[in-house]
């Protein structure tokens, strides 16, 4: 049964109405204006609004967007005494369930009304189901945001293989993590196997184990990772670096789920669940004969990809404040209070490294912040500082090449190189946004080469 | 590569794990730390902490005592070497969260290979233009 509110002037047509729902087992309550309805709206529990477009004190469609936005969130469905084109556009445009015409309301009605409370119900199954969701540090509100929790929380109630991409920092660990902590397996171990850190010649023993004298420095047998994972969660983190050889054995161990230790010719079986995580683009990686397309097909049984931090820079405040709180709860401090022109400055930046970025910069002017109750913006990183103040500035156009000088003479060889460097280094770290890891990793250039470079021409 | 390491210094487990990581190819500095105590004056201050951590747990009880210090520790790369691989040893290790395992009795190459690979990727590209300067 279904709580409906009419809001409608015509009394004898909302007893017609309020009888039609009684005999569909709902129940309904009326109000003569706009006014009225509004106030019902916010005080009952409504799951539909049938709203009178002409009513004495305005017109309906103008208040679709404010009664769906009352705390029961109600479909709003409009009723017309006149069937207008426009007005049907403009309902459905600000938001409204159906349009519907007085004259054949009481034939009509049933079955959008239905629909309207199915699809309510399914939105309250999806919230109830986030809600559910163990966040542990999960931290956001944004729609993106949601949308990942969203599929977290269908991947917690199945076994399928999970999938995890998005840029680097964006947090695929903690999701893996948190898919297991939600999962039927949360009671097993949650086992991380680094695939970037693994030398070629390691992780086959590492994954499957391997027995004693298998190879030059097996002085004893090792279960290996894989087996840990046995009733609990197998996590493959940048499963793009898993060599090529590697790969196919780790097909077959996913199909049937045993192997065979390095140096053993004994099956061993584990019962896991996995979960893999990328920043790499794999279907690119298979067709450059990288990655093998059937292991690919295996590993997406669910897809996550986690949007990066400059496209949910809602989050940052409430990323900021969850940093800052875990902060002084661990090293027992007074809260501090982040002032509205850093938490400007934070929002600003577009954080390349994301929410790890973020993080480590928060950890980073927490302890430069250490003896100060207030956080300001001298206490952040440089880089993030000197690519604010770099972005408030407005580039000079300057040419790609440098040959002559502002009289028309051409350079010596020397002074045209320097004036490369010196554009060159600004270019660059403006493009970095003053970060030296990325510019050094952009450029080729070692870290001795870039300081120098810096040193001579910043 | 900065290393902080935790080890027994009266076994000669501590002392082949200590050689393993002075013999790493890029070591830039070795924080050799003995005792529970001198490693929580590090976990419990907020300054930086070296990118690379290698706790060397002597048994089941010392390898809980470090769980408090887990969320500083998801903050660089983790190497956990583990006394024994009994399945509660192994269950309490993956609570820690570390990046790579290893146990007391090995001969620690698998970790040196790790480091080296590890340090190896994060080394920028090879400076091609410093061949142009005259």
């Amino acid at each position: 049964m279904a709580k409906i509110l009419i809001i409608d002037d015509d009394p004898l047509l909302a007893e017609t109405v309020a009888d039609k729902l009684e005999s569909l087992d709902h129940e309904s309550e009326t109000a003569m204006s706009l006014a009225a309805g509004l106030q019902s709206a916010q005080e009952g529990d409504f799951d539909i609004i049938l709203l009178d477009v002409y009513l004495p004190d305005g017109n309906g469609l103008k208040s679709i967007e404010q009664l769906r936005t009352v705390p029961s969130t109600p479909q709003v469905i409009i009723i017309t005494g006149q069937g207008d084109p426009d007005g049907a556009e403009l309902a459905i445009r600000h938001g409204a369930w159906c349009y519907l015409e007085k004259s054949s309301i009481i034939k009509e009605i049933s079955l959008p009304l239905t629909r309207a409370l199915q699809y309510r119900q399914a939105i309250h199954n999806k919230r109830a189901a986030i809600e559910a969701v163990e966040r542990d540090q999960l931290v956001g509100e944004s729609p993106r945001f949601l949308q990942c929790l969203e599929i977290l929380a269908n991947a917690a109630a199945s076994e399928t293989s999970v999938l995890v991409s998005g840029e680097s920092g964006t947090g695929k660990e903690a999701f893996a993590r948190a898919i297991h902590t939600n999962s039927l397996r949360s009671r097993g171990n949650f086992v991380v196997v680094d695939c970037t850190a693994l030398p070629e010649q390691l992780v086959e023993s590492v994954l499957f184990g391997h027995v004693k004298g298998a190879f030059t420095g097996a002085d004893r047998s090792n279960r290996g990772l894989i087996r840990h994972a046995d009733k609990g969660t197998l996590f493959l983190d940048e499963i793009g670096e898993l060599p090529l050889a590697t790969q196919k054995s780790f097909l077959r161990v996913l199909q049937e789920r045993t192997f065979c230790p390095v140096g053993s010719q004994e099956e061993c079986h584990s019962d896991f669940r996995l979960i893999c995580a990328t920043n790499r683009d794999l279907a690119q990686l298979t067709q450059q004969g990288e990655f093998r397309e059937d292991l690919l097909y295996r590993l997406r049984g669910l897809s996550l990809h986690l949007p990066p931090l400059r496209e949910r820079q809602g989050d940052i405040p409430l990323l900021v404040d969850h940093f800052l709180s875990r902060l002084v709860h661990r090293y027992g401090q007074e809260p501090k209070e982040c002032l509205p022109e850093v938490m400007e400055l934070l929002c600003s930046y577009t954080w390349p490294g994301n929410v790890h970025e973020l993080s480590q910069a928060i950890e980073s002017a927490f302890a430069q912040a250490v003896y100060s109750p207030v956080l300001f913006s001298q206490h952040l990183p440089l880089h993030i500082r000197t690519a604010h103040a770099r972005a408030n500035v407005q580039c000079q156009p300057s040419a790609n090449t440098v040959v002559c000088d502002s009289d028309g003479a051409v350079l010596s060889w020397r002074e045209a190189k320097e004036a490369f460097e010196r554009d060159y280094t600004r270019r660059l770290l403006r493009r970095c946004e003053g970060n030296i890891m990325e510019a050094g990793r952009v450029s080729g250039l070692s870290r001795t080469r870039l300081y120098q470079l810096l040193k001579k021409y910043t | 590569m900065n290393v902080l390491l935790f080890r027994s210094n009266q076994t000669e487990s501590g002392e082949r794990l200590k050689r393993s990581i002075k013999a790493l190819d890029n070591l830039e500095s070795l924080t050799d730390c003995w005792n529970m105590q001198e490693l929580r004056r590090y976990f419990q201050t907020p300054d930086p902490l070296p990118e690379t951590i290698v706790l060397q747990a002597k048994s089941r009880q010392e390898l809980q005592a470090l769980s408090p210090f887990r969320f500083r520790l998801e903050q660089v790369f983790f190497v956990l070497i583990l006394p024994d691989a009994d399945a509660e040893t192994v269950a309490s290790a993956h609570q820690l969260r570390p990046r790579f395992i290893a146990y007391q009795d090995s001969d620690f190459s698998e970790v040196e290979a790790v480091l080296n690979r590890l340090e190896a990727r994060s080394t920028p590209a090879r400076d091609i233009s410093s061949g142009l300067t005259p």
